[in-house]
């Protein structure tokens, strides 16, 4: 009987040490997790920062004192910018470790050793060389510089906060995927820089138009994708008290393109650069606004700036929010990224500034000639072989296991991948190590600007991703420019092809010059808007920047309400950012509601499209959580669009080819006036050619169909929009319990606050307002969610109500420590010098 | 009464054992009670009821003030046992750990000794 017992216990204490130390199956080990003192439980006694507290960083000159205000944002005291950027990475560190550590990873492509399921996104970021670049652009950096030592100062703050961190506030994530926090160095905020060039300037746009051309012919194709919006309303004011309408013909579908540049094997290649797939992805998902009002414009006479940049959500937030005070030096407040040594969207006592995507074209590609094409060594340029470098890509799991491996090769131009027996490359500005320090030095210099001319002067070397950059100061002066590195192409209009490689006359041979860049300074309408809109008038053009452009619904919402009020106040930029308004449903409303009053006049109006055609009839376009009929709008929209472009959107019949993205709703707005354009037959019916008034009824029937499918009767309540089609703000890791889901927002698709991504978790990632008051400059924020990334936080997503009820905080702005009074104080931290 | 000072010491070990160096202390504990209490039929009783009642005490401490429920159902929900498993998980896991490690060598020490002439 003993021995049976000694072998029922031995078994039960192995078992069990093994689950505790170990894991098992999904488990993480539940020793540590479980673990009162250590574990999990942890994370409730680190919810709350302690009302006063210290710490120590090495290099540091002096004290640095850190308070955090009632809406628990540091605001940081320091006596030098170094230890300024010390304590903002250990305040960062305190409150985002995990974001840190998961967004390094996304670029470096070791999610996978998370989480085996992100083996996708790893190698995309490989093929992308987000990592390679990262690496490279480090290897070529002055340690010396300032931007260097800046990024030393803040990884020493990073990495202080982890040495003395207690175990119980090692972030919850930790726990639940039983890791311990990696170690930071300074070269990953640029592993954060590359992953941000991903989001916002890997954008080849010739990949739509290839895989248009192998579907409906090369130039309809080009069509579908334009170089210039046939909407204009420009982010360079031209001239224009409203949109113009450059509306021409669609050049109909046509044979397949068959030519060796733009073949389906071609397509395959691409997207090979591309294994997740973020070039599918539906068109105008990601945006951003910014506007600006001259004293002219403004009820006080000063000027006035709004920064409201849409990017994925997330909680923690994407942003984090922070004051930088240096007496005498700095005095900055605004939205830093987890990992960047500076404040790089807010103001200062002088100006402010904020940033929207331009979307440029800086991604080519190149047919390369090579030795082997099976593994090649080398690579023919002007008549001489030049060697390739070859990198082997190792994926791991989480224990270290080998998931995968891949073979990545490089040209001069970037990475390389295969055609079946030939090979094309990338070059994209994004991993040009010419720029140096440039990003750096443009974002920390941007901080100390005291004009808008100054401003302007700094960022002009900012290299990439090109931004549209609004700045505002406190002498009434607005401006704006899309700012970033924009390539010229020797011989070449266009980076809309496939080039030849094996010469270096097809690579780029310059950069414009800034002063060509689009740009505005107090125009004489007396405001600045931007919304990833075309930039420039092409009637005023200065050369290629790019194609494809957002549709301008969200600009011309800004614009119509900029234009009609001149005495603008910072209520009034408030109640823009959630407007609710859409000049997409102004446009197109009218569309189908003529059409279904054509086919009534015809007498062939059935009772759905009757019924339907009321309800969008009395719609006032704005969407609202209690919209109802912005639910039928969007259903019907989305049958328009699927209806018209059946030619290139529908099943994909080839495996290894990727569906371009649709094409812009301008474009089809443009369609919209040729009402027998043979795009509007759907080839999916078989002996009928409908025209462009079938279409648009039938797909309002379908909508209202769809809708009463879905979400039951109109008088049900099921169609309220935030019932139908809420926000989601997902945690990192999309753990439920963790996120805010069902959001009810006043968002929609390219509203001004847009309802954006897959299931509305892409919007308005920060919302800014500033009034430029001489010596008195305020500013207000709010984000979606809040400073902390401890999910138990009072922090976590204490701003999120203001973010869905569309209002924001006031911005405390102290000069010194005591400059911010008592009531508004929550928290303390002493940064002393380490011995 | 003698039980009862016997589990609330072994309890008192149990917490700072695990507060001081971690959850693994508590086999390790564990199996030092199967030890030192030999020939106490009731000792892996006793150090399962200990270690649950430590984990049980350190949790009450430190929810004083912080989200615990919050984090009972939120974890809990996440590892699919609900917020009242992930309390229960927490207490039955360090009560098994130190009964199974007491168990352990309770039973080797109570092997008999076999003496060959």
């Amino acid at each position: 009987m003993k021995p049976v017992r000694l072998i029922v216990w031995a078994a039960l204490l192995a078992a069990l040490s093994w689950v505790g130390a170990k894991g098992t199956g999904p488990l993480p080990p539940l020793g540590a997790l479980l673990d009162p003192a250590h574990g999990v439980w942890g994370a409730a006694r680190a919810a709350e920062l302690p009302r006063s507290a210290h710490g120590a960083i090495a290099g540091l000159g002096d004290d640095v004192q850190v308070i955090y205000d009632d809406r628990g944002v540091p605001h940081i005291f320091a006596k030098t910018v170094a230890d300024a950027y010390r304590a903002l990475g250990f305040v960062v560190a305190r409150d985002r470790l995990f974001q840190l550590e998961l967004q390094t990873r996304a670029a470096a492509g070791t999610l996978s050793e998370l989480n085996p399921a992100a083996l996708r996104l790893d190698k995309t970021a490989r093929a992308l060389g987000l990592a390679w670049s990262a690496e490279h652009k480090w290897a070529s950096l002055d340690k010396r510089s300032d931007a260097a030592l800046s990024l030393e100062a803040y990884a020493a703050g990073v990495n202080a906060y982890v040495a003395q961190m207690p175990s119980y506030e090692v972030p919850v994530e930790y726990r639940l995927l039983g890791r311990s926090p990696f170690h930071w160095e300074a070269k990953h905020a640029l592993y954060f820089l590359s992953r941000m060039q991903q989001t916002l300037s890997y954008m080849p746009e010739e990949l739509q138009r290839l895989r248009a051309s192998v579907l409906v012919g090369r130039d309809a194709a080009a069509a579908l994708y334009p170089l210039d919006a046939p909407m204009q309303e420009p982010i360079q004011p031209n001239g224009q008290h409203a949109p113009r309408f450059d509306v021409a013909r669609v050049t109909p579908p046509g044979a397949p393109d068959t030519s060796s540049g733009a073949d389906g094997r071609i397509v395959a290649a691409l997207d090979a650069f591309d294994p997740d797939g973020q070039t599918t992805r539906a068109n105008e998902a990601l945006g951003s606004n910014n506007w600006a009002a001259g004293p002219s414009r403004t009820k006080s006479h000063h000027a006035m700036l709004a920064g409201d940049p849409h990017l994925d959500l997330s909680l923690p937030s994407i942003w984090y929010e922070a004051h930088l005070v240096v007496p005498g030096k700095l005095d900055v407040y605004g939205f830093t990224f987890a990992g960047m040594p500076s404040i790089i969207i807010g103001f200062n006592r002088a100006a402010a500034w904020t940033y929207t995507n331009t979307g440029a074209d800086v991604v080519d590609f190149y047919r390369e000639t090579v030795d082997d094409a099976a593994t090649p060594t080398k690579y023919r340029l002007d008549g001489v072989w030049k060697p390739v470098e070859r990198r082997i890509e190792e994926y791991r799991g989480p224990n270290g296991q080998l998931l995968a491996t891949d073979t990545l090769y490089w040209t001069h131009r970037g990475p390389m991948r295969r055609l079946e027996n030939s090979w094309l490359s990338m070059k994209w500005s994004a991993h040009d190590t010419t720029f140096g320090t440039a990003n750096f030095d443009t974002f920390q210099g941007s901080q100390f600007v005291s004009s808008v001319a100054e401003y302007f002067q700094v960022m002009a070397p900012y290299p990439t991703p090109a931004q549209n950059m609004l700045v505002a100061d406190t002498g009434g002066n607005i401006g704006i420019r899309s700012t970033g590195r924009y390539p010229t192409r020797a011989g070449r209009e266009t980076g809309m092809d496939i080039h030849d490689g094996s010469t270096s006359a097809n690579d780029w041979n310059g950069w414009w010059p800034v002063e060509n860049y689009p740009q505005a300074i107090n125009p004489a309408q007396g405001f600045l808007v931007s919304a990833n809109q075309q930039p420039v008038d092409p009637k005023q053009s200065k050369g290629y920047l790019g194609g494809n452009w957002f549709s301008p619904f969200r600009a011309m919402q800004i614009n119509a309400l900029l234009r009609r009020d001149s005495a603008l106040t910072p209520d009034a930029f408030q109640r823009m950012h959630t407007s609710g308004a859409s000049a997409r449903a102004d446009l197109f409303v009218p569309e189908f509601l003529a059409a279904a009053n054509r086919l009534a006049a015809a007498g062939k109006a059935t009772g759905p499209l009757t019924e339907a055609t009321k309800r969008l009839g009395a719609w006032n376009r704005i969407y609202a959580p209690e919209s109802e009929e912005a639910v039928l709008f969007d259903l019907a929209m989305d049958e328009l669009n699927a209806r018209t472009w059946d030619e290139i959107a529908g099943r994909v019949e080839d495996a290894t080819r990727r569906r371009p993205s649709l094409p812009s709703e301008q474009v089809l707005y443009e369609l919209l006036q040729d009402p027998t354009s043979p795009w509007w037959d759907d080839k999916r019916t078989a002996n009928v050619v409908e025209t462009r008034d079938d279409i648009l009824t039938t797909s309002l029937i379908a909508a209202f169909a769809a809708a009463r499918a879905q979400f039951g009767e109109p008088a049900g309540g099921g169609w309220r929009y935030s019932r139908a089609r809420p926000m989601n703000v997902y945690h990192l890791l999309r753990l439920a319990p963790f996120s805010a889901l069902n959001l009810p927002t006043r968002s929609g698709p390219n509203t001004i606050a847009p309802r954006a991504g897959t299931d509305g978790t892409a919007g308005a990632s920060e919302r800014l307002i500033v009034e430029l008051e001489p010596h008195h400059v305020k500013g207000w924020t709010v984000m979606p969610g809040g400073e902390s990334g401890n999910p138990f936080s009072s922090r976590y997503m204490n701003r999120l109500a203001k973010w869905v009820a569309g209002t924001v905080d006031p911005v405390p702005f102290p000069e010194t420590p005591d400059a911010l009074p008592a009531d508004k104080r929550s928290a303390t931290l002493t940064l002393s010098p380490r011995p | 009464m003698r039980s009862t000072v016997k589990v609330a010491l072994l309890a008192a070990a149990f917490a700072v054992a695990t507060v001081a160096l971690g959850w693994w202390t508590v086999p390790v504990l564990g199996a030092a009670w199967g030890i030192a209490a030999r020939g106490d039929d009731r000792s892996t009783l006793t150090a399962g009821v200990s270690a649950a009642l430590a984990w049980g005490a350190l949790l009450a401490l430190f929810a004083m003030g912080a989200p615990i429920a919050d984090v009972a159902s939120k974890v809990g929900a996440i590892m699919k046992v609900g917020g009242v498993g992930l309390v229960a998980l927490t207490l039955v896991f360090p009560a098994l750990l130190a009964a199974s490690a007491a168990g352990v060598t309770s039973a080797l020490r109570r092997e008999p000794v076999v003496a060959y002439p």
